[in-house]
């Protein structure tokens, strides 16, 4: 088995968040750490219109979402600076994980990674992240955020084969360049996509990090 | 500040909003208060009946209701094992498909579990300290929400209940009792409510909660709420989502429908307040309008179309179908009698009273340019295969009983009734309801047989306030119908008021004093979902006694003075409930009743003894017996489309295991395996005949299937409408629908409308179904309020007048009160109106007198109009910025646990 990847359909995303839910749900965290985080972009803007000064005009107002997850990167930034040696990539499925007995939750991994995946639960200090539910995996069921999705925008498989039957994109505002790690992600992205992240804004309120 | 910092507000003012520290720091607080809960840790808590004290085994998964009303339907389950229950599950059983999908759970459905081992779940009785039974004086009901609590046993509790139940039935009689439900008042009360019926009934309410005007004036036009088959919208060149966003108010597979559709070509336009999440998946363009001026746009639109169809040559307009269907579209189609000039085709040009209602007239009204309303217009009446599909939210205004009529107009000028890939109307608010008759039948509603549940127990009339038969069904229809002669009802806008002024609203010029001295609050959160919450808090603070049975302290257990902790769904046998009109669930016992929780109908039973009511009526067979006879009772539709036989396969040793009195029978599915899946679903494909399209057989022979209204045509124009609605003596209107500005609408935001001055309360707001909440449901999930954030959301153009920026803490205000919540700042909100979500659980801060939780209806009020609807989408504010004490995140609220666990 080559490289796993997942792939995210923005263009139909409705930011439900089902596959938050069912992502903190499998790995039974409290409220704090979100392994899958549903980004939002929100731009455009209005003008008064010209003849009247109560009518405002849109114009290109947009927003559109991206759930993305660790993303089993070639280049895992996470993997290269764990003191503990805790966080490991899979020789043959490609799958980053971390290993929690080993973890001292010292948050290296989340200051490095650019997607901010790895999230630390301070209670048990250890750094929590997408293992691609591996065992579900192992059992023949999809990872839990791709089986929940109501709108059927999550899919995951090789690398590879996602690549062959969607493109090649992984870059999209709000996330950061896939220059750095190599993200194992294939977006469809948006019809209203942005490419610079100027062109826009994230409105969650309480993270400011993603 | 310009407005990109104002969008950006958190990093404007902070360089870079909640750092890692202080995130870290909320969860540890979290961790601590969801351990309590008994979830989070170990991840699994409670045992469940047949598991507990068993040792290492494999684990199981159970399928489990999902009891909120949201209007939509998904298939949850949980893992269980040991005794424990663990993970979160939807459906997987079969392979996912477009023609037969899984009907998949939303995030909502998912944190059930967090509701059900909830830190606030009621765990004993409780008094209210300084209340005594008797009225007068020792109620002291001022104290009622700020008051301490004492636990008390279910012996006490039930005996004071009771005794204060038939001491107000002697001093007052039985209607001084209000028993205010919502959904649940269209099936007739269950559990207490029956009991009282057995014994001269209570006081109901009415009024349209959900569907505004559809559900009470639409039937009037013949207009229904019900849209085509979901294979027939693939049909649809273009689909018109109006108001309508499925994304956030049918969370589940109505968005996944439509975008099948769009996947096979179809259009999109969506026409709202705001780009919503399912324009943002489905729409190719955005009409921003303001709210309540939706007849406004219509009417505008119906003009570009006139006037281009004359241009045309009456090319353009359905002119076969206006006049072999409908009634008042011009002066050559109205009923015998009527005023010729009344029609709508001269009211739309301004032939007689000087107005066109031009774009420009409209434009001035609805915020929609010129330009943009002609544009989409002729796109929809251009469009072969067209749809317009409504939400109720545009009905939920003061001035929304022109609605229907005006969507019907359009719709019919523009060819979109009555066709493959053609319906006008609304989504009905509850997508069970819409796209023709269930492909099965049966099963209860939130919980609770309707009239509409096969096998469950008889419905009884309830002897004050009656039943209220539909003109048009003839089926109990107590939400939008006034009572029936010699029965009474208050109307929901009303409930408050009524006891706060002394009078309630009978009918036109037959006002009544107010009979209201107890309420009792079951599981309709009215105080929090019924406009005037502050009226709520004030009027409880009148009344002799508040009793509330509830599983979480929900806003009317906090102003109860007896709250009887009840049962979840979770804890009771489980029951068959309606999916969408192609699936049906059934669900099991999960665990064990928590604390000493107790089911509402032992409630009801305990108190039937104390009042000397027939026990034997109130339940006349044992519950297992009465799930048994609903899961005896559910049909599945034949191959024919028509014929309808047995869903459950029954044999006599299925029977004698239950230990149940019945029949075999042959069905589809056995009822051991149905046990076992909890779903059963009817297969799908293109050209199946269980297709449906709206109207069709009207629209091909007008004359020999003609519908229930007035005519037996589509009204346009309709006298009875106006007749029953001026009857109910809040609203006066003709025949003809015509634009007139709302009650705290668009108009109202002006000092000074003719110069354009703003007045005190200058934008607007709209009251949204958002993803935290369903309703007030889930409104104490820590998990989902982290999850969704529940601002104020505010146009950059606005905020920056306001004088606050993304992050702040605004106070919003309208005549009505006071809330607080944190601003977003955002571009998808059209300018001079606010949002906020419905369903947080009102926090009043006892020294200001804010609500800090950010409940919607604190701020909207109890207007009247129409048939008593609740204009949830009526509502003038003004937003500024909140300099006193900013509460933490809503994520990090204290839960409601009166009592710790012993």
């Amino acid at each position: 088995m080559g490289q796993l990847a997942f792939f995210v359909n923005s263009d139909i995303c409705i930011g439900c968040k089902c596959c938050e839910a069912a992502c903190k749900d499998i790995k039974d965290l409290p409220l704090g750490p979100r392994p899958r985080f549903v980004r939002d972009f929100v731009g455009g803007e209005w003008k008064v219109d010209v003849t009247d000064p109560t009518l405002y005009r849109q114009e290109g107002v947009f927003i559109y979402h991206v759930s993305v997850s660790c993303n089993h990167c070639a280049n895992p930034a996470c993997v290269a600076i764990c003191p503990v040696g805790s966080m490991t990539k899979d020789p043959e499925t490609g799958i980053v994980s971390n290993d929690l007995e080993a973890c001292i939750g010292c948050g290296s991994c989340y200051d490095t990674c650019p997607y901010k995946a790895p999230q630390i639960l301070e209670s048990d200090m250890k750094a929590y992240k997408c293992d691609f539910c591996k065992d579900l995996l192992e059992a023949d069921e999809k990872p839990a955020c791709v089986a929940t999705c109501p709108m059927r925008a999550l899919d995951y498989g090789e690398h590879s084969d996602l690549m062959a039957a969607n493109g090649d994109a992984c870059d999209v505002a709000p996330l950061p360049s896939s220059e750095e790690t190599g993200p194992s992600l294939v977006l469809k992205l948006h019809r209203e996509a942005k490419m610079d992240k100027s062109d826009g804004y994230s409105t969650s309120l309480y993270v400011s990090d993603r | 500040m310009d407005t990109k910092q104002v969008r950006k507000g958190i990093e404007a003012r902070e360089g870079g909003g909640v750092s890692r520290r202080s995130f870290l720091k909320w969860s540890s607080v979290l961790a601590g208060a969801a351990a309590m809960s008994g979830v989070v840790g170990c991840g699994f808590s409670q045992a469940p009946p047949d598991e507990a004290g068993g040792g290492a085994s494999e684990g199981r998964w159970v399928s489990v209701q999902c009891w909120s009303d949201c209007g939509s339907r998904g298939f949850n389950k949980v893992y269980v094992k040991d005794g424990l229950v663990g993970r979160a599950g939807t459906d997987d059983g079969i392979e996912d498909s477009i023609d037969c999908p899984q009907v998949r759970s939303c995030a909502r459905g998912r944190a059930s579990k967090y509701h059900v081992f909830s830190a606030d779940r009621l765990k004993y009785p409780m008094k209210r300290k300084s209340w005594q039974p008797g009225g007068g004086e020792n109620t002291n009901g001022e104290m009622r929400g700020r008051d301490e609590w004492e636990r008390i046993s279910w012996d006490e509790a039930l005996d004071l209940v009771a005794n204060e139940v038939k001491r107000i039935i002697d001093a007052y009689g039985n209607e001084a009792i209000l028993m205010p439900g919502f959904v649940s008042s269209l099936f007739g009360q269950w559990d207490v409510g029956r009991m009282l019926n057995l014994s001269g009934g209570y006081m109901d309410n009415w009024g349209a909660c959900s569907s505004g005007v559809w559900g009470s004036a639409a039937p009037y036009t013949g207009l229904l709420e019900d849209l085509n088959d979901r294979l027939d919208m693939r049909n649809a060149d273009l689909i018109v989502l109006w108001g309508y966003n499925p994304a956030w108010s049918r969370a589940g597979l109505p968005t996944h429908f439509y975008e099948v559709c769009r996947r096979g070509g179809t259009k999109f336009i969506s026409i709202d307040i705001f780009r919503n999440a399912t324009s943002e998946a489905l729409s190719e363009e955005w009409i921003p309008v303001r709210p309540g001026t939706d007849v406004a746009l219509a009417l505008g639109m119906s003009y570009v179309v006139l006037k281009e169809d004359e241009a045309r040559g009456s090319a353009l307009i359905d002119w076969d179908f206006l006049n072999r269907c409908c009634v008042g579209f011009d002066a050559e189609h109205l009923p015998a009698g009527a005023d010729p000039q009344n029609n709508y085709k001269d009211y739309v040009l301004g032939t007689y009273d000087g107005t066109p209602k031009t774009p420009e007239w409209a434009s001035e009204i609805c915020g929609t340019p010129p330009d943009v309303i002609s544009a989409t217009a002729l796109r929809i009446a251009e469009t072969e295969k067209v749809s317009i599909c409504m939400a109720p939210a545009p009905g939920r205004t003061t001035n929304a009983s022109a609605l229907p009529q005006t969507i019907l107009a359009f719709g019919a000028m523009c060819g979109g009734i009555g066709k493959s890939g053609c319906v006008t109307g609304s989504d009905a608010g509850h997508t069970w309801l819409m796209e023709g008759k269930g492909l099965v039948l049966g099963g209860n509603i939130q919980g609770e047989p309707s009239w509409t549940t096969a096998g469950g127990k008889e419905m009884l009339v309830n002897p004050i306030s009656g039943n209220s038969l539909s003109r048009f069904t003839q089926t109990p229809d107590g939400m939008y119908t006034r009572p029936t002669q010699g029965y009474t009802r208050i109307n929901n806008n009303e409930m408050w008021t009524s006891i706060l002024n002394g009078t309630y609203t009978v009918g036109k010029g037959d006002i009544r004093p107010c009979p209201t001295k107890m309420l009792w609050h079951t599981h309709s959160n009215c105080m929090n979902q019924a406009p005037g919450t502050m009226l709520a808090i004030d009027a409880h603070r009148k009344l002799e006694f508040v009793v509330c049975q509830n599983m979480v302290m929900a806003t009317p257990a906090v102003y109860a003075d007896i709250v009887l902790p009840v049962t979840s769904q979770w804890e009771r046998l489980g029951d068959l409930a309606y999916s969408y009109r192609e699936q049906i669930l059934l669900s099991s016992q999960v665990i064990e009743p928590m604390f000493e929780a107790k089911d509402d109908i032992w409630i009801a039973e305990e108190l039937a003894k104390r009042l000397g009511i027939d026990g034997e009526k109130l339940t006349p067979y044992p519950l297992v017996q009465e799930r048994f006879n609903q899961i005896a009772a559910a049909l599945v539709v034949e191959d024919d489309g028509e014929t309808y036989v047995p869903l459950v396969t029954i044999t006599q040793e299925d029977i004698e295991k239950r230990g149940v009195a019945g029949i075999p029978q042959e069905g589809r599915i056995a009822i051991d395996q149905f046990e076992k899946d909890g779903i059963y679903r009817v297969p799908r494909r293109e050209g199946d005949n269980f297709g449906h399209i709206v109207l069709k057989a009207f629209r091909d022979d007008p004359e020999g299937k003609p519908l229930a209204t007035d005519t037996g045509k589509l009204e346009i124009y309709s006298e009875l409408l106006a007749e029953d609605l001026n009857a109910c003596g809040w609203e006066t209107i003709g025949p003809l629908p015509q634009y007139k500005p709302a009650i705290e609408g668009y108009e109202e935001t002006f000092s000074d409308w003719g110069n354009k001055v703003k007045g005190e309360y200058p934008l607007q707001l709209a009251t949204i179904h958002g993803l935290r909440f369903a309703h007030s449901t889930f409104g104490n999930i820590p998990m989902l309020r982290e999850m969704f954030d529940h601002p104020i959301y505010i146009n950059p153009i606005d905020a920056q007048t306001c004088g606050v920026v993304t992050g702040d803490t605004a106070l919003v205000t309208s005549k009505w009160g006071k809330v607080i919540r944190p601003v977003l700042c955002t571009d998808v909100i059209i300018p001079g109106v606010v949002a906020i979500t419905q369903g947080a659980w009102v926090d009043i801060d006892e020294a200001t007198g804010v609500d800090k939780a950010g409940c919607a209806n604190v701020l909207v009020g109890p207007n009247l109009c129409a048939f008593g609807h609740m204009a949830f989408n009526s509502c003038i504010v003004k937003v500024e910025k909140w300099t006193g004490e900013v509460p933490p995140p809503d994520a990090l609220w204290p839960a409601r646990e009166i009592f710790k666990e012993d």
